[in-house]
């Protein structure tokens, strides 16, 4: 090891308790970030599933539909419009609309409940128990493992009721999650038009297309723009992002955990800035000593940013740890913490900034010592 | 012998105005490589005071400084802890070794901020530590050691990167007459066997006859 790797880290790490105290608190708090962080992505995951996972490069909308989870009926004719336009490979139908479902106890929960067309378009992409394609036998409804309990569902066969009609359990599916305590019910296009007496059969909430090879889906989006009329037109980015955008911003949950995560942040770059300035302090005889046996104050302020890299890294290391069990053991839940390399990188280049910036306190305390102070005691 | 260590017409005054006090006076001398002089003076007479303009950790309030042939000041051709890095070594009344640090870390990180070529840095500090009697020592930390064991590191250190000037302020304070008297041995005997111009600040008269020069400081004038 580096012999001034060496004096920084032993100085740091001189009074054990405090150096093992410092790094678990700034693991803590990098794990607190973490996880807002973690529960961010992993809300917009959920908010955006369905949309991103439907494979479509276009979406047609009603006007003004804020958010996947609030459609409302356009005219089937779209479908074929779209389905006849020389840009699209293929279009197939979605539903959507906010259902009450009776459990076999009779008791009543709000669903989300989903209706796809043949292609199964927009429907659960894994499953525990069954095949999607069960949703076209009659009445035939797929509900999430997340949400069995919630649903009062116990296996394949149970039966409940969803507006006042009957239907059966034909398959379970896997990591459809709800943001909004209603979770994701699949059936039939056919079926739920049969449950919503808001629609009439020849209508439907979206249209989702495919382009054509070699066109890209702002092209399609272009084009279909300019075909239909009555509806918005969308990439499936951009509806993802309008649908994140709304349940993260305008509801203002995303808000709430970006400021406990910059929070997480100064409580670190506070902590980061206390135990340096304390360790300075203490060492300040030594730091003088340096000086006098001819170190430069360039090189005693690499040893106090050396030393604000070795606490903010291991916090980091600690926190990361700490964030990635989380990670794991929510992975099956319906609230997981999620993460993408990008993201992950930023939060430890994030931290390691703000542990350095903390260390400003530190580094001015060092620049003020005067060497004379080697004689220190003797007048 | 051209002279390492010069200095000429050097006044010191703290503080300004009535507050004012003028600690060294027309202070002039110079030394050559080898020169080992003591330094007398009752408490509070500028012996600290002069050995930190010496040694450039301050700066006088008039005259002129040479070192190893290079100004120091008025006008400083090189930073101040460029004089230090290269051609001065301290030792203190206390040890003052880093106390998180085996003796041997002590002593590197030292040598590493000298400008002793890395391959010379492992070889000079076995020299040291084995001519002060301090191999078997080497991994323990100064809290392990005594006063007087921990005082022959700090001469190891300031001996580490060939230092023109050697400068100690009352290196046997702290120390119990024998390791008192041991310590100036070993101060004297480094100095003489490295060409290394030594001023050691002392009370004690008696260790005085081994030095060959004696400076005498009193109400700010030195005379030898
Ligand atoms: N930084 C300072 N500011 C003001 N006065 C000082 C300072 N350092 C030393 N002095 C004064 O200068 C005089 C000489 O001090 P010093 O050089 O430490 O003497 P010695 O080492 O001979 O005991 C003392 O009167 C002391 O009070
Ligand atoms: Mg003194």
């Amino acid at each position: 090891m580096n012999s001034s790797w060496r004096l920084a880290i032993k100085m740091v790490a001189f009074r054990r308790v405090r150096f093992s105290v410092a790094c678990s608190a700034l693991g803590f708090l990098f794990f607190l970030s973490a996880a807002q962080i973690g529960l961010l992505v992993g809300w917009i995951d959920t908010v955006t599933a369905i949309v991103v996972r439907a494979g479509g490069d276009v979406w047609v909308v009603a006007h003004k539909t804020p958010a996947f989870d609030y459609g409302t009926a356009i005219p089937e004719q779209r479908l074929d419009e779209v389905r006849s336009s020389p840009n699209s490979e293929w279009a197939e139908p979605l539903f959507m609309g906010w259902m009450f479902l009776q459990r076999t106890d009779g008791r009543r929960v709000n669903i989300e409940l989903i209706g796809v067309g043949d292609a199964c378009v927009g429907g659960p992409w894994r499953m525990a128990a069954g095949n999607v394609d069960c949703v076209h036998e009659p009445r035939s409804i797929i509900v999430d493992e997340l949400y069995q309990q919630q649903l009062g569902i116990e296996r394949i066969g149970d039966e409940i009721e969803i507006a006042g009609r009957r239907a059966v359990v034909r398959g379970i599916s896997q990591d459809v999650r709800t943001l909004t305590a209603a979770p994701f019910c699949f059936c039939s296009l056919k079926e739920a038009r049969q449950y919503d007496l808001r629609y009439r059969s020849d209508e439907i909430t979206y249209v989702i297309a495919k382009a054509k090879l070699g066109v890209d889906p702002e092209d399609l989006r272009d084009s279909l723009r300019s075909e239909l009329s009555g509806v918005e037109v969308l990439t499936a980015t951009e509806f993802a992002q309008r649908s994140a955008a709304y349940w993260m911003l305008e509801t203002g949950i995303g808000v709430t955990v970006i400021i406990t995560a910059v929070l997480g942040f100064s409580v670190g770059a506070l902590v980061t800035s206390q135990t340096l300035f304390g360790i300075t302090n203490d060492h300040l005889p030594n730091f003088a000593t340096l000086r006098a046996v001819g170190f430069s104050q360039a090189k005693l302020v690499g040893i106090v940013l050396t030393q604000s890299l070795i606490l903010g890294g291991l916090g980091t290391l600690v926190g990361s740890a700490l964030f990635f069990a989380a990670a794991h053991a929510s992975a099956r839940t319906p609230i997981p913490l999620e993460t993408t390399p990008l993201i992950f990188s930023c939060l430890v280049v994030t931290n390691l900034l703000v542990c350095v910036a903390s260390s400003l306190l530190a580094i001015r305390t060092v620049l003020r010592i005067d060497p004379v102070a080697v004689f220190g005691g003797q007048g | 012998m051209k002279a390492v260590l010069e200095c000429a017409s050097v006044r010191k005054v703290y503080g300004e105005k009535t507050l004012a006090q003028t600690v060294l006076d027309n202070v002039s001398f110079s030394m050559v490589p080898g020169d080992c002089a003591a330094l007398l003076g009752p408490s509070g007479s500028g012996k600290t005071t002069l050995l930190s303009i010496l040694g450039c950790l301050l700066t006088p309030t008039e005259g002129t400084l040479t070192i190893n042939g290079m100004s120091a000041f008025p006008k400083s051709v090189i930073p101040l802890t460029e004089f230090r890095r290269r051609y001065v070594g301290f030792v203190f009344q206390q040890a003052q070794l880093l106390p998180f640090l085996s003796v041997e870390e002590n002593l590197s990180v030292v040598a590493k901020n000298s400008d002793l070529a890395s391959h010379d840095r492992k070889g000079r500090i076995d020299i040291l530590l084995d001519r002060l009697g301090m191999s078997e020592h080497r991994r323990k930390r100064p809290g392990e050691l005594s006063g007087g064991q921990r005082q022959r590191v700090a001469i190891a250190r300031s001996l580490l990167h060939r230092p023109a000037v050697l400068l100690a302020d009352e290196p046997t304070a702290a120390l119990d007459r024998k390791n008192g008297e041991a310590a100036v041995d070993l101060l004297l005997e480094e100095a003489r066997a490295e060409s290394t111009a030594l001023l050691v600040v002392t009370h004690d008269t008696r260790l005085v006859r081994k030095f060959d020069r004696v400076f005498h400081i009193e109400n700010g004038r030195l005379e030898e």
